[in-house]
C-alpha cells in the first residue's frame, strides 16, 4: 500500500455494494449500452524486420517474451515484393500479362516473416499481412517493373499477391492469415518520383481489390478476407470507406485505417467525436461494419511528438503517451470501432532511407537494436499500459459505454463473450483525483476477486519480471460495484481475474 | 499553352493568355461537407503531412480541407518546372526563385498565364500588404505592375537584414590549447593565417584533419576577402564586367590556389569531390577547424547539436568552445559579408484557381501573419497550450508542452507553424519559439550585434549586386545567366586545384556569351 492513490476502502466497498445493488450510484454499464458485441480485440503492428544484422544479442528471445506479455489479438504484418521478387523479364512487350519474375522466399525478409507468423499461428493470433506498397523504384528512370503508374490496379499485383499467399497460407499452413492488406494507406500519395502512391487514386485502388479477390479466389483461398482501406487520416478514410461500402462491400471484410492524432484532439476527446461519424457514415451505407465486418485500426499513434523526417516520436518515452493511448483506445471502441492495432511493437523492425543513411524508426514500446541505449532497450511505459488494455478488452467480449458522461473522465467495460471475465477501464484525464463507483449490469462469473492497476508514472507495478503486476487484490464482484479514487492523470483498470 | 518551349513565343503569346485567361480556371474542388479543397506544396512540408489539431482549427475557421504536399531539397528546381510544363500544378506552390532563374521561372510563368498575379488591391489582407512593403527588389519582381508570388520574407519583424550569416564556425578549445586564441573570437587577417597554420601544424599531420574547410557551395571563401561583387557581374567605373576576372577576384584566388594544392594544405580536404553534406560532416565528426558554413538558426542549432553528440563534448562551455563564431576582418581591415535580398524563395498560385480559392489563400496567410495566427503557429491552441496574462505575459501550459527526458520540449506536428511558411521563414518567432535553442541563439545575435556595430563604423564589406543589374532581363542574361554561375564557379574550383592553367581560366570567361551579356547589360544601363 505505498503511495496510496486507489483508495479502496473495505468496509466502504462492502457498503458500497450493499447499497449500489438495486439502486446504483456512479457509473453504471447496463447491457443495453452494448457498443461492441463482438470485440476484435487489441493488437500491434508486428512488421518484418528489415535489418536482422542490427538486432542485439537475444533479441528474438525478448521481443517474444514482450509479445508473450502483451498477448495480441492481432498483428499486422507488412512486408514488401522488392524484397521476394527477382529476375524480373517483360519479354519486352508492352503486354504485362506475358511479364515473368522469380521469388525468394528464402532470404532474411521471408525466414523472418515466418518467424513472426509461426508465434502468431502457435498463440491463436490474427494476422492480418500485406504488401506495403508496389514493387519499383518512384524513379521512373530507375524503375524496371512500371507498376508505380497503375498502382494495385497493375494486374501483376494481384498475380504477386496470389503467389504470396499461396505460399504463406498453402504451402506454409498459416492459418492465422485472415486478411490481406491491399498496399498501405493507399490515399497518401506523396511525391511524383519519392512515393510509390504517387499515382494512385481510388478507382485504382479498387481495381486492385477486385483483382486480387479473383485471384485469391481463383486458387481456392476464398478464406483469405481483405482489408478494405488501410487508409490513413480521417479526410482520406471518409473518402475511401463510404466508396468501398458502396462500391465492394462484398469484396472487402474488414474496413481498416490508420489515425494518428493530435494530442489536443485526444485531451478534448474530439478524437471519439470524429470517429464516431467517421464509422456512423460507413454503417449507414453498410450496416454489417462493427458486427460482420470489423473496423479495425490498423494502425494507431499519436501524432504530436512525430519527426516527419525520421518517422520517430520523442513522446513515446514518457508516461503521457501510455496514458493518451489508453484514452485513444477507450474513445476508440466507444464510437464503435471493434478494434485497434498498435504501432508499434519494437523500435528494430523498420527503418528510413535518406540522403544520410538509413535510421531506426523509433516508434516502439521497446528496442531491440543493437546500437540502442539501455534506457531506449527498456519497455517503455505505453507498453505496460497497453500490456493492461490488451489483456483486459479479450477478442469476442461485449463492450459498454457508461450510463452517463463524467468530465475528464473516459471509461467502458467489459465483458467476455462466456460472462467469466469483465472489467473497467478508467482514465483520468483532468487534474483533480476523481472518486468513482462503477458496477456492471450484465452478470459476471468470477470468483470473487478484483485486481486492480493504475497507470501513472508514480503507481505502475512492476513485478520481478519486470511485467506490470496488480497494484491491489480485493474481494469484491464488478456487478455489486466498487468505489476507488483514480488519481490525477491517470488509467485504472479493473478487472476479475489477473492480467 | 503551358508547354510553351521559347521565351519568345511565351513573351508573343501573353496578351493572348491574358485574354484566355477567364476559361482555364478550374472549377473549385470540395469535400463532401463543403470545404474548399486546397492544394499546397512547399519544401518546407517534408517535415509535415497535416491531419493534426491545428490544421484542423484553420480549416474549420477558413472552411477550407488542406492537402499539403513537399519537394525534396535534392531536386526541388526539377519537382517545380515538372508539374509547370505538364499543366499539373498545386492550387499554391513554393520555387527557389533568384536572380539567376527569374526569367526562365517567375517571367516565363506569369507571362505565359500559368501564375496568378495578387490583387492590386491587398487592402482586404493587410498583414500581407505590410510584409510586401517590407521586401527588398519588389518591384523589380512586378511584370506590368502585377506581382505573381509572396517572396518568404526571412523575418517580418526585422526586414532589414541586409547581409547573410555565410561565416566561419571554429574550435576555440584547439585555439586556446594551441596559444593562438583571440579575445572575443575577433581575429585580424594576419591572426587568422596564424591560427590556420597553428591548426595545421598541430592537428593536420597525417591528412585527417583540414585546419579550413567551407561549405561544398561556398568554397573557396577566402575569396570574399578580396572580390568586390558576390556573384558574376561586378561594376567597375559605372560599366558591369566579369567579377571572376577582376584583379581583386583573382588575387583572392591565387590564395586561395595556395591553400588549396600550392603546398600549404590549409584547406586539407580535396574539395573538389566533396559532395553536398561532407565538410559539415568532418566538422561534426571534430576533424575541422575552421568551418565556413551557412549559419541560419536552423544550421547552427544542427551543427551545435551534431558537435555535441561527441563523447569528449560533455559540457555546455565545451560545446561553445567547439562550435564558436569566428570575427575575421580581412586584408583591407574590413569583414566581409555577402549581402542578398531579405526574403528566400516564393510562392507561387497557379493560374487555374479561381479568384474565390485565391482570396481564400491570401485570408489564411493574413491571418497566420497576424497577431492570432503567429500565436498558434509559436505556441499551438490559446488555453490548451498556451495561456496569456493580462499583462501580455505567456505561459506554457504542461499538456501542450511535455518535455522530453533530456528536458527539451517536445515538437508538436503545429500547422499553422508550416503553412506560415507560405510567406516568411518565421525568423520573427525566433526569441519566443519555445523550440527555438536559445543557446544557439544568443550566440548568433551576439555574432550579428557584433557585426552590426562594425558596420555602423563603416568596417563591414557587403557584397552586393547592384538590383538594377541583378533582376535585369536581356535576352541573352535571362537564359544563360545561371549557366554563367555554375560554369564560372567550375573554373574557379579547377584552377584551385590545379586542373587548368591561369590562362585557360581567364579564357573561360571571354568567349562570346560573356561579351554578349555584359553587352546587353552595360547598354540597359547605358554605358
Amino acid at each position: 500500500m505505498k503511495r496510496v492513490l486507489i483508495l479502496i476502502i473495505m468496509a466502504t466497498l462492502a457498503f458500497s455494494a450493499a447499497a449500489c445493488k438495486n439502486n446504483a450510484k456512479g457509473t453504471v454499464f447496463y447491457e443495453k449500452n452494448d457498443v461492441c458485441r463482438d470485440f476484435n480485440e487489441l493488437g500491434v503492428e508486428w512488421g518484418v524486420y528489415e535489418e536482422t544484422g542490427k538486432l542485439s544479442a537475444g533479441a528474438w528471445e525478448r521481443i517474444t517474451a514482450a509479445a508473450d506479455r502483451l498477448n495480441p489479438r492481432l498483428v499486422r504484418c507488412m512486408t514488401n515484393f522488392d524484397w521476394l521478387v527477382y529476375d524480373f523479364d517483360d519479354k519486352g512487350t508492352a503486354d504485362l500479362s506475358d511479364d515473368e519474375w522469380k521469388y525468394d522466399f528464402d532470404n532474411k525478409y521471408m525466414v523472418n516473416a515466418c518467424e513472426i507468423l509461426d508465434y502468431c499461428e502457435k498463440k491463436g493470433i490474427s494476422v492480418a499481412f500485406g504488401v506495403w506498397n508496389v514493387i519499383g523504384n518512384p524513379d521512373p528512370e530507375k524503375d524496371v517493373f512500371k507498376m508505380i503508374p497503375n498502382a494495385t490496379s497493375d494486374i501483376r499485383w494481384a498475380k504477386m499477391t496470389a503467389d504470396l499467399m499461396e505460399y504463406l497460407v498453402r504451402t506454409k499452413g498459416y492459418t492465422c492469415i485472415k486478411w490481406f492488406v491491399n498496399s498501405n494507406e493507399p490515399n497518401y500519395s506523396g511525391a511524383v518520383g519519392a512515393s510509390k502512391n504517387a499515382y494512385n487514386t481510388y478507382a485504382k485502388w479498387e481495381q486492385g481489390v477486385r483483382n486480387v479477390r479473383a485471384a485469391l479466389d481463383a486458387i481456392g483461398l476464398n478464406n483469405i478476407d481483405i482489408v478494405g482501406g488501410d487508409t490513413t487520416g480521417f479526410i482520406g478514410s471518409a473518402d475511401y470507406l463510404p466508396k468501398i461500402a458502396g462500391n465492394i462491400p462484398d469484396k472487402v471484410n474488414n474496413y481498416g485505417v490508420h489515425m494518428y492524432i493530435s494530442n489536443y484532439d485526444i485531451d478534448n476527446a474530439l478524437y471519439g467525436q470524429n470517429m464516431k461519424k467517421l464509422f456512423d457514415g460507413v454503417k449507414n451505407i453498410d450496416p454489417a461494419v462493427g458486427g460482420e465486418k470489423p473496423f479495425i485500426i490498423w494502425e494507431a499513434g499519436l501524432l504530436d511528438g512525430k519527426n516527419v523526417i525520421t518517422d520517430c516520436n520523442a513522446y513515446i518515452a514518457n508516461y503521457s503517451y501510455g496514458l493518451r493511448m489508453a484514452d485513444y483506445t477507450v474513445q476508440s471502441l466507444l464510437s464503435g470501432v471493434s478494434g485497434v492495432c498498435y504501432w508499434d511493437l519494437d523500435d528494430a523492425m523498420h527503418f528510413m532511407y535518406g540522403e544520410n543513411g538509413m535510421t531506426a524508426k523509433e516508434w516502439g514500446m521497446f528496442s531491440t537494436l543493437a546500437s540502442a541505449s539501455p534506457l531506449m532497450q527498456e519497455y517503455r511505459p505505453w507498453f505496460h499500459s497497453s500490456v493492461i488494455l490488451t489483456n483486459l478488452l479479450q477478442q469476442g467480449s461485449h463492450i459498454y459505454s457508461p450510463d452517463s458522461e463524467k468530465k475528464d473522465l473516459r471509461v467502458l467495460a467489459s465483458v467476455s463473450k462466456d460472462g467469466k471475465n469483465g472489467g473497467v477501464v478508467a482514465v483520468n484525464r483532468g487534474r483533480e483525483a476523481v472518486t468513482e463507483t462503477f458496477r456492471i449490469e450484465r452478470g459476471i462469473e468470477s470468483e470473487g476477486k478484483i485486481y486492480v492497476y493504475v497507470f501513472n508514472e508514480r503507481d505502475l507495478k512492476l513485478g520481478p519480471d519486470g511485467f506490470v503486476t496488480p497494484n491491489l487484490v480485493v474481494e469484491g464482484n464488478l456487478n455489486d460495484g466498487l468505489k476507488l479514487e483514480i488519481p490525477a492523470g491517470s488509467m485504472a483498470a479493473l478487472s476479475s481475474r489477473p492480467l | 499553352m503551358k508547354k510553351i518551349l521559347s521565351l519568345v513565343l511565351c513573351i508573343v503569346l501573353s496578351l493572348a493568355a491574358v485574354t484566355l485567361y477567364g476559361c482555364k480556371k478550374k472549377p473549385n474542388e470540395y469535400t463532401k461537407d463543403g470545404r474548399m479543397i486546397l492544394k499546397i506544396r512547399n519544401l518546407y512540408f517534408n517535415e509535415w503531412t497535416g491531419g493534426d489539431a491545428y490544421t484542423s482549427y484553420i480549416e474549420d475557421k477558413f472552411g477550407v480541407a488542406i492537402e499539403p504536399s513537399s519537394y525534396s531539397w535534392a531536386d526541388w528546381d526539377n519537382q517545380v518546372y515538372g508539374p509547370a510544363n505538364s499543366n499539373n500544378l498545386s492550387d499554391v506552390f513554393h520555387f527557389s526563385l533568384d536572380s539567376y532563374n527569374f526569367a526562365n521561372s517567375y517571367e516565363f510563368w506569369a507571362r505565359g498565364g500559368s501564375t496568378k498575379a495578387l490583387p492590386d488591391d491587398l487592402s482586404a489582407w493587410p498583414h500581407i500588404a505590410d510584409m510586401l512593403g517590407k521586401v527588398s527588389n519588389l518591384n523589380e519582381l512586378k511584370i506590368n505592375g502585377k506581382l505573381y508570388c509572396i517572396p518568404l520574407i526571412k523575418n517580418i519583424k526585422d526586414a532589414d537584414d541586409d547581409y547573410s550569416p555565410f561565416t566561419y564556425v571554429y574550435r576555440r578549445d584547439w585555439a586556446k590549447e594551441l596559444g593562438v586564441y583571440q579575445e572575443d573570437d575577433v581575429y585580424t587577417w594576419n591572426q587568422f593565417q596564424n591560427l590556420l597554420s597553428a591548426f595545421y601544424r598541430a592537428k593536420s599531420e597525417g591528412g585527417s584533419v583540414a585546419a579550413l574547410a567551407d561549405v561544398e557551395w561556398g568554397f573557396p571563401s577566402i575569396i570574399n576577402f578580396y572580390k568586390t561583387a558576390p556573384h558574376c557581374f561586378a561594376m567597375e567605373g559605372g560599366s558591369a564586367v566579369c567579377n571572376f576576372v577582376t584583379p581583386q577576384f583573382k588575387q583572392g584566388l591565387e590564395l586561395a590556389k595556395n591553400w588549396a594544392s600550392g603546398g600549404t594544405n590549409i584547406y586539407g580536404f580535396d574539395q573538389y569531390a566533396a559532395n553536398d553534406g561532407d565538410v559539415a560532416k568532418q566538422f561534426y565528426a571534430g576533424r575541422v577547424g575552421v568551418f565556413y558554413e551557412n549559419l541560419s538558426l536552423a544550421n547552427y542549432t544542427t551543427l551545435r547539436k551534431k558537435v555535441g553528440e561527441r563523447k569528449e563534448i560533455d559540457t555546455k562551455e565545451k560545446l561553445d568552445d567547439a562550435t564558436a563564431i569566428m570575427k575575421v576582418s580581412g586584408p583591407d581591415g574590413k569583414y566581409a559579408l555577402e549581402g542578398g535580398e531579405n526574403w528566400f524563395s516564393a510562392t507561387f498560385f497557379s493560374a487555374d484557381i479561381s479568384d474565390e480559392k485565391l482570396n481564400k489563400i491570401l485570408d489564411i496567410i493574413d491571418w497566420l501573419l497576424g497577431e492570432e495566427g503567429t500565436m498558434m503557429a509559436a505556441y499551438g491552441i490559446k488555453d490548451y497550450d498556451y495561456t496569456v496574462s493580462n499583462g501580455g505575459e505567456v505561459t506554457l501550459l504542461e499538456a501542450g508542452w511535455e518535455r522530453d527526458i533530456n528536458g527539451k520540449y517536445i515538437e508538436k506536428l503545429n500547422g499553422a507553424k508550416y503553412l506560415r511558411y507560405m510567406a516568411t521563414l518565421g525568423y520573427d518567432m525566433n526569441d519566443y519559439d519555445p523550440l527555438v535553442d536559445k543557446e544557439a541563439l544568443s550566440i548568433l545575435t551576439e555574432w550579428k550585434e557584433f557585426i552590426n556595430r562594425e558596420n555602423a563604423q563603416g568596417n563591414l564589406r557587403i557584397l552586393t549586386e547592384d538590383p538594377s543589374v541583378k533582376w535585369l532581363s536581356t535576352t541573352n542574361k535571362s537564359q544563360y545567366a545561371g549557366g554563367l554561375l555554375e560554369n564560372g564557379n567550375a573554373s574557379v574550383q579547377k584552377y584551385v586545384y590545379g586542373k587548368i592553367t591561369l590562362g585557360e581560366y581567364e579564357n573561360s570567361f571571354t568567349t562570346q556569351r560573356w561579351g554578349q551579356i555584359l553587352g546587353e547589360i552595360n547598354s540597359a544601363i547605358g554605358k
